[in-house]
């Protein structure tokens, strides 16, 4: 096909340009484009004698004959055969090496053969014959130290004598001292030696810049990359191998500016999600997430090998999304998983990696003594100004024994049984809880195996994924697995029909305690440590049962022995497609798949009774009261039938057309059911058959959606200069009623190739590419909502929802129906309108490339509670399609690559640079301004607070101005003073909107701006190195919301840590945090004093490793061995307050309450065969 | 030949794939209700009326009449403290008109069902006693409130806009829905098992009726008299259903305090209606949030015991001070040793009453509540309680009946012997006897004649902690009572008794000069405003309704 497609047109430039066949630029050129093209085509073993009877036959005629015998392909210009002499020839059965030797024997042209290609050239002149020649062996690897196959071997100025390596990668060449031998490969930057007096070279070809022949995967196809025009951004497995991954997202954070993933946490099993271009949506039932589609299908792309990915690419701007239609308004995100590699003989590899990990960040506990001294020092806050006070002060005996086990904890005990209560303790230790909860370090570790051939018509790739994963919550013992087998078969059945079945399998597992989701006492959500937990409170009670008793919760005994929570999840995919090419340059492609995805949770609680002195039963913990099990059981199915058909062809050389047209169609069924019993049999085992449950609770959520589009594009390109494409999809939900079902989404883009210009030719070589983009497109958002329920998947229909009345009727709770809600009548979709201008450009040899977007999106229609109506109407107002918003923003990314040291040493360095920032343009909702709701022409992440100025000198100070509005309590000295911007006399925060904010200031932002990411990666002699950096560089977070941020900020139970100790008194008035005092709410407001600047940057990560030299390995009969060392979060730099994970809190978690990050530091191991 | 055949499938499967597909999109909720289907038979109307039966007054104590002169909880009330602001937004506050809205899609929506007056009657008569309540409340939260009887879809509507209608023309609306209830819900016999009776209605009304009788008599704004009689009518109609009795045991001393502590109502003779609970199905946390919340009754409120000789304390020769708790318990109501924990009282079995817990975060002022707590570790484990508590108890009923009959001018002995002393009588105290009612000197009341004036003290302490204290300081326009510095009072507090307890625990108790422990030591009193009668309206309120006006005072 390429054979062809190269060849004719190789022809049809020489017949019009009249070039001199002596022309040896033209003659290089052309060898190089033949020898091109051979390389590509496909071969296939035929047989190698023939039999000739010619007489006095054109020399053309004999090779085609041989030709046609041998199965070779054939190369060579039309013109060279009019010097030619005619063949007499009488062969039966020869070699058709030797059928050759006789056609071109006395002729001016020789041959040579090349793989599976018989190359004609021009016989060398005598006179070069005459120079002294030596025979120069070389070997051609790439920086891999991996064999280069088919690199073509030349010599300057000589059209002749050339070669081409064979697959070790070894040539041999006939040359004098004084010759310059050039090396060139597709896909390879083209070396030039000199000869000299060396005959055996070692010769290293590095890879050029892929920017030019890359092609990228779009909607529907695949598109060069040099084509492209709207903003596409991608990347390669090169990009997610080489290194221990938790998950894909995890591998992708901050590989594509202005792509941002969201981790969550470090907690194993934690999904992920991700954001595009801080596009974002304030409308109901939306949210701004991409379209996430594995191989064509939506797909949760954490539930994935990422050993199996080939490519991601990022369709951002609305022209390239639009394909997509309905769900793609916030853009999309198109994973590619690996296919056989055509040609490649069968290999396994395995990859595989130990890893163990540490939290990336932790705050430091308050020692025993410390927080004695700070609760004193609140309590006595309380006391002398009449606020409030401990309900369970610290007595003085307390005092004396905490002090004791402080100093002497071998001779002194951590409780003792309280005076006032004998049945239970009162608690003096020392307990380092951090410590006690996150002692030390996980393990994790992964292994693939793949089996792939690319051998024959049918090829195939199978892999076995194992990845395991335990908690950092050492206490809890959560373990997470992963198990991915898979499956591609790819078959060409006939030259017009390709079939291809792909099946992929995950099954995993998490294991975690019950205890860490069950609420109070417990971190909740899977969190860090409780903040009510204080260090006296020992792990174990003197007479050895776990302590905690009323108050005080014991985390690690509510975490051990209340019961596991275990979720199995399977979810199997199979994909069946088949490619029919009824006729050049058309090919039409169907699809089928069908997915099935089932989930299990059982939740056991087991309850946990809480002890007293020597044993005394004082209590079950009422949260894990009484026995019960949860059963939650889903069984989704999803179909999505497409079929697309593409035509693509070259007219007159200059008119390049490609036009698709297409259609797709999805069903899916949701169907959803949670069983839970209490007072089990056997409280410890999780069976829901057993229990004296008089009505133990069934629920059922079965919904279901569909979806059809019929999508085309167009794209036409002008001599490779003007580049245009068109996009459109009409697009058809059940999300919406029958009149506002149908949306079409239109889309344009542009480019101009200016380099390609004729005007550019004296900079071509400097100035490599140049290409200028700009598009614009409309996408409809369906409305995402993806969790099962009634709301999300029928919006449009009001349903009477049911439950159970907390009132006895007949012995049972009864059970009710309520009234259905208001549903707008105008309900429509939300739009999303995207401009893009971009600009990507390649210098100095694509050493240097890059690109460059500016982006306006406008958000339109979104869904929210239009305008408020009076409580009288006894319900939530409907919402309408009536709030709009703005995003601006850019992002910039650029590669320099080179090699050194004799091309032994290539480098390269990414930069990635993004920006975003959205503004509220139309919010009807909020006529009155409140900060704490949206307002028109405000930017969204905006934090009012107050100004400080310092802390109160005195009480007098402090009683002069007044607080009251932010604590009726007596103010005093060391509490926090605020700047009265209104002055007067008084801080109020007004009327808390735009037009009377009262004291409170426009202080900071939680947008991240700024995403900075930086990619190293360096390669020398088997070695390789890889770092990562990824840094924000302006953000703002607020703590103060965050309970254990300051010293008792609710009550005497919020537990501050280590850095509440730099409190203000009246010696240490340079303090960061004010007096200590319990729910002091006054000092706890947000303001500019506490307000943290988050910016960061982090060490993402470095991996170092080694490609054992193919001689070693070659003895143990192994194609590649390659060993890392890989470390993750290593380093962390950051103004952030102690204990706060800036990566965390970036995303509007609290810190302190979320699962911690892994520092991990890894080993692994690639080997193929 | 096989070539062009699956090449036109495919180009035919592309051009029907693009014809519209509404079969395909029309999907419909597979586990939801349609408002549409429903209201079919007799089971969707009780399934949809069983919603309302979470909106039922059940009387719970903890944190139950904060906001009056009886209590002085370890947090001072926010709105007689003076610490209330107005709302901005209606949400999370009393002005919420969501129950209203699901009343009447009821009513717009039951005749769905054709089933018949006689049926479809019985589910209006819930709806309506339901809607009665419902603006009962309102009205005694904010006065003038919109009233809405149809259930809006046009959120357009000049209903939905409707400027505040007179507190007495919401209250007829009141009585008439509630009217039609008492006409149409069965009786006790023939309704089923917890569903709302007659006679349950009739309790609601009566209760309605005395709060609206008296507050028209003491606000002065005429037409008490009908609502005064529906008061007694109703109170007595209950009365002579034989249904309902006083639940005694004959012991005086603990048959009051038993009362509420009981794990089965549902046979009890003073259950006019009752919240059931059972194990594992429905159970409560009320004893112990009891336990944890830090009540204390006032000082005030303590003072209004009787001595055991029918007299006040300061007219009895039996009355021994208050120097310690222990010794003013001598010879009072036996109602005060089985409301408030005194020496003795065990909590969980192994925690006994030694000395008050003043100093904890179990009481404020030392009188500490035991209304409804037990000593019981079952009740004590968070939400697994099964104590069950009335919604409607026949002593209310009685007391309503002597009140509106003193206040009506028809109380004779004969009605006082038939009511309050049949409460006497469970409790071992004298009869009242109109004849030889002597006047209290130190009466909250003392321009009251006083029959009126013994049957509230009546009704404050044998209905204390059921949360009746502020809406009847409100209807006998009595809020000035607040300004009572008792109010925010407790025991008496010695030195010598301060030392016997551990000084860590009293030493931040304040006392004032005559050693009763303040409840709140920066505050003498809490201050009366006229205001307090009423709670503000939502500020944005009347921004989206320009004919909201605001309530006086705010």
């Amino acid at each position: 096909m390429l054979l062809t497609a190269y060849g004719t047109a190789s022809a049809r430039m020489l017949k019009g340009s009249l070039l001199p066949p002596k022309q040896l630029l033209a003659g290089k050129f052309l060898v190089t484009l033949l020898l091109t093209a051979v390389l590509q085509a496909s071969a296939t073993g035929y047989g190698q004698n023939v039999s000739l009877s010619l007489n006095d036959a054109p020399l053309e005629k004999a090779l085609i004959a041989i030709k046609q015998q041998s199965g070779y392909h054939l190369a060579y210009l039309k013109e060279w055969m009019q010097t030619t002499k005619k063949v007499t020839l009488r062969l039966k059965d020869v070699p058709f090496t030797e059928a050759l030797e006789a056609c071109f024997k006395d002729q001016p042209l020789t041959f040579t053969i090349v793989e599976n290609t018989i190359v004609v050239k021009p016989r060398p002149a005598p006179e070069q014959l005459a120079i002294q020649l030596m025979k120069i062996h070389g070997i051609v690897t790439n920086e891999k130290e991996e064999p280069l196959q088919g690199v073509s071997v030349t010599l300057k100025g000589s059209t002749a004598r050339g070669t081409m390596t064979d697959s070790t990668g070894a040539f041999l060449v006939d040359a004098s001292p004084g010759d310059i031998l050039i090396l060139s490969s597709v896909g390879y930057v083209p070396r030039e030696i000199k000869v000299g007096n060396i005959s055996h070279f070692s010769i290293t070809l590095v890879r050029a810049d892929k920017s030019l022949e890359d092609v990228v995967i779009v909607g529907y196809g695949t598109q060069q990359k040099v084509n492209l025009t709207g903003a596409v951004a991608t990347v390669g497995a090169d990009k997610l191998e080489d290194r221990p991954i938790v998950s894909l997202s995890d591998g992708l954070v901050g590989l594509i500016p202005n792509l941002n993933v969201n981790l969550g946490s470090g907690q194993p099993g934690r999904a992920s999600s991700f954001n595009i271009r801080n596009y974002t949506t304030i409308g109901s039932g939306s949210s701004s997430v991409p379209l996430v589609l594995v191989d064509g299908v939506e797909r949760d792309p954490d539930l994935i090998d990422p050993n199996t990915v080939a490519s991601v690419t990022v369709l951002k701007d609305a022209a390239s999304a639009a394909i997509y239609g309905g769900r793609a308004a916030f853009g999309v995100i198109l994973i590619t998983t690996k296919n056989p590699r055509k040609g490649t003989r069968p290999e396994i590899t395995y990859t595989g990696s130990y890893t163990t990990d540490r939290p990336a960040v932790l705050p430091k506990y308050l020692s025993s003594v410390d927080y004695l001294t700070l609760f004193n020092a609140a309590q006595q806050t309380g006391l002398a100004t009449g606020g409030t006070t401990s309900t369970d002060p610290f007595t003085a005996k307390d005092s004396t024994m905490i002090w004791a086990y402080y100093k002497d904890p071998a001779h002194n005990p951590d409780a003792y049984p309280d005076p006032g209560n004998p049945s239970e303790y009162r608690y003096v230790s020392n307990t380092d809880w951090i410590k006690v909860m996150y002692p030390g370090w996980a393990p994790m570790q992964e292994h693939y195996v793949s089996l792939s051939s690319g051998e024959g018509r049918t090829t195939y790739v199978g892999g076995l994924g194992y990845f395991r994963q335990e908690g950092l919550e050492k206490v809890a013992n959560q373990v997470y697995q992963r198990y991915t087998p898979s499956l591609k078969i790819n078959s060409e059945i006939t030259s017009w029909l390709t079939a291809n079945l792909s099946m992929s399998m995950t099954h995993a597992n998490n294991n975690q305690p019950t205890g860490t989701w069950i609420g109070q006492g417990g971190p909740t959500n899977g969190a860090w440590i409780p903040g009510d937990l204080r260090p006296v409170m020992p792990v174990y009670n003197p007479d050895g049962h776990f302590s905690g008793q009323g108050s005080y919760s014991n985390p690690v005994a509510i975490i051990k022995e209340s019961g596991r929570d275990i979720r199995n999840i399977n979810d199997f995919w199979t994909t069946g497609r088949v490619i029919v090419k009824p006729m050049n340059h058309f090919n039409i492609t169907s699809d089928f798949t069908w997915n099935g995805y089932f989930q299990t949770q059982t939740s056991n609680i087991i309850p946990f009774n809480e002890y007293g002195v020597n044993g005394t039963f004082l209590d079950i913990f009422p949260w894990t009261n009484p026995s019960a099990v949860t059963v939650y059981t889903a069984q989704n199915t999803y179909t999505a039938f497409n079929a697309y058909a593409t035509y693509e062809n070259t007219f007159a050389g200059k008119h390049y057309v490609k036009a698709m047209v297409g259609y797709n169609q999805e069903y899916q069924h949701y169907n959803n059911y949670t069983v839970s019993a209490k007072d089990l049999e056997v409280p410890n085992l999780p069976a829901i058959g057993l229990n004296n449950d008089p009505k133990p609770t069934v629920t059922n959520t079965e919904t279901q959606y569909g979806l059809v589009g019929t999508f085309y594009r167009l794209n036409y390109i002008y001599d490779k200069r003007y580049l245009l494409e068109v996009n459109g999809r009409y697009d058809g939900t059940s999300r919406f009623p029958q009149y506002e079902r149908y949306v079409f989404s239109p889309s344009v883009s542009a480019g101009w190739a200016i380099a390609e210009e004729r005007f550019m030719h004296n900079i071509k070589s400097t100035l490599n590419q140049l290409k200028l983009r700009a598009s614009y497109g409309q996408l409809p958002n369906q409305l995402a909502g993806t969790t099962p329920s009634s709301s999300a998947q029928y919006p449009y229909i009001a349903t009477m929802g049911s439950g159970q009345v907390q009132y006895l009727m007949t012995g049972n709770l009864a059970n009710a129906v309520y009234a259905p809600g208001l549903i707008s009548p105008t309900l429509t979709w939300e739009k999303v309108q995207t401009t893009n201008f971009g600009v990507d450009f390649g210098l100095f040899n694509n050493r240097l490339s890059g690109s460059f977007d500016y982006y306006i999106t406008y958000t339109k229609d979104m869904l929210v509670a239009s305008h408020q109506l009076p409580a009288a109407l006894g319900t939530s107002a409907p919402p309408t399609n009536s709030a709009d918003l703005r995003t601006n923003g850019w992002e910039l990314s650029t590669t320099w690559s080179d090699h050194l040291l004799d091309n032994k040493l290539s480098y390269s360095v990414s930069v990635g640079l993004a920006d975003a920032q959205s503004v509220i343009t139309r919010y009807g909702n909020n006529p009155t301004g409140y900060l704490s709701d949206y307002i028109p022409g405000q930017k969204l992440g905006n934090i009012w607070g107050y100004v400080t100025q310092g802390f109160y000198p005195s009480n007098a100070a402090a009683a002069v101005v007044n607080n009251s509005a932010l604590g009726g309590y007596t103010w005093v000295a060391g509490d926090i003073q605020y700047k009265d911007l209104s002055k007067d006399g008084a801080i109020t925060p007004g009327q808390n909107t735009l037009s009377n904010p009262g004291d409170l200031a426009l202080i900071g932002n939680t947008t991240p701006r700024y995403k900075l990411s930086i990619n190293l990666n360096v390669a020398y002699a088997g070695f390789d190195f890889r770092a990562y950096v990824f840094s924000v560089l302006k953000d703002n977070y607020d703590p103060v919301s965050n309970y254990v941020f300051g010293a008792f900020r609710d009550n005497e139970w919020n537990l501050p840590y280590a850095g509440t100790m730099n409190y203000w008194t009246p010696t240490h008035t340079n303090a960061y945090f004010p007096t200590p005092g319990f729910g002091r709410s006054g000092n706890w407001q947000t303001q500019t004093h506490f307000l943290q600047n988050s910016a960061f940057t982090r060490l993402k990560q470095l991996t170092l490793g080694y490609t054992l030299p193919r001689a070693i390995i070659k003895t143990w009969k192994l194609e590649k061995v390659r060993v890392y060392l890989s470390g993750s979060n290593l380093l962390t730099l950051t103004n952030i307050y102690h204990g706060f994970d800036p990566e965390l809190v970036d995303l509007h978690q609290g810190s302190y309450m979320t699962y911690p990050l892994n520092r991990s530091y890894s080993f692994g191991v690639q080997v193929s065969l | 030949m096989k070539k062009r055949y699956i090449f036109l499938f495919i180009l035919g499967t592309v051009a029907i794939g693009s014809c519209k597909k509404n079969s395909f999109l029309n999907l419909n909720p597979l586990s939801n209700i349609s408002p549409e289907n429903f209201f079919a038979g007799e089971a969707d109307l009780q399934l949809y009326c069983n919603q309302y039966y979470a909106n039922l007054p059940v009387q719970t104590f903890a944190q139950t009449d904060d906001q009056s002169d009886d209590k002085a909880n370890i947090t001072i009330n926010t709105f007689l403290g003076g610490n209330y602001t107005i709302p901005t937004s209606a949400g999370g506050t009393g002005w919420n008109f969501s129950n209203i809205r699901t009343y009447n899609f009821f009513l717009a929506n039951y005749r769905k069902s054709q089933l018949g007056d006689s049926i479809e009657n019985i589910y209006v008569g819930e709806t309506l006693f339901f809607r009665a309540l419902n603006y009962f409340q309102l009205v005694q939260q904010y006065g003038d409130v919109p009233y809405i009887d149809q259930y809006i879809v046009d959120t357009s509507v000049t209903a939905l806009y409707s400027p505040r209608i007179p507190h007495k023309q919401v209250m007829d609306s009141v009585l008439s829905d509630i009217n039609f209830a008492v006409a149409h819900l069965p009786a006790p016999a023939q309704a089923a098992s917890g569903r709302l009776n007659m006679y349950q209605a009739l309790a609601l009304k009566a209760r309605i009726c005395l709060w609206e009788g008296t507050y028209r008599e003491y606000w002065k704004v005429g037409d008490q008299t009908i609502y005064l009689q529906a008061a007694a009518d109703a109170a007595e109609q209950i009365m002579r259903s034989g249904l309902y009795a006083i639940y005694t045991t004959g012991n005086p001393q603990t048959d009051y305090y038993n009362l509420f502590v009981q794990y089965n109502l549902q046979n009890n003779p003073e259950a006019i209606m009752a919240m059931l609970q059972s194990a594992n199905v429905l159970m409560n946390n009320d004893d112990r949030d009891l336990g944890q919340w830090g009540d204390g009754y006032s000082k005030a409120f303590v003072r209004s015991y009787l001595c055991t000789d029918g007299l006040p304390t300061a007219l009895s020769p039996l009355y021994k001070g208050d120097d310690s708790l222990g010794q003013e318990i001598i010879n009072r109501d036996p109602r005060f040793k089985q409301s408030i924990a005194t020496r003795g009282f065990n909590f969980l079995g192994t925690d006994t009453i030694t000395l008050p817990r003043i100093g904890t975060s179990v009481t404020s002022t030392g009188y500490e509540p035991i209304k409804g707590r037990t000593g019981n570790i079952a009740d004590w484990n968070a939400s697994q309680s099964v104590l069950e508590h009335f919604i409607f108890r026949y002593a209310e009923t009685l007391l309503i009946e002597a009140e509106a009959r003193a206040e009506l001018g028809t109380c004779t002995q004969g009605t006082l012997d038939s009511t309050i002393n049949k409460l006497r009588d469970r409790v071992g105290m004298p009869h009242m006897v109109i004849a030889s009612l002597v006047k209290d000197p130190n009466s909250y009341f003392p321009a009251l004649p006083v029959l009126i004036d013994e049957i509230r003290r009546e009704r404050r302490v044998e209905l204390c902690a059921e949360g009746f204290r502020y809406n009847d300081l409100q209807r006998w326009h009595a809020g000035p009572l607040i300004n009572n510095p008792e109010v925010i009072l407790g025991i008496k507090l010695l030195p010598a008794v301060r030392a016997e307890y551990p000084q860590s625990q009293v030493s931040s108790i304040v006392v004032n000069s005559n050693n009763y422990v303040e409840a709140y030591p920066s505050i003498r009193n809490l201050t009366w405003n006229d205001k307090m009668y009423l709670y503000p309206i939502p500020i944005e309120e009347l921004t989206l309704n320009p004919k909201l006006t605001q309530n006086p005072g705010w």
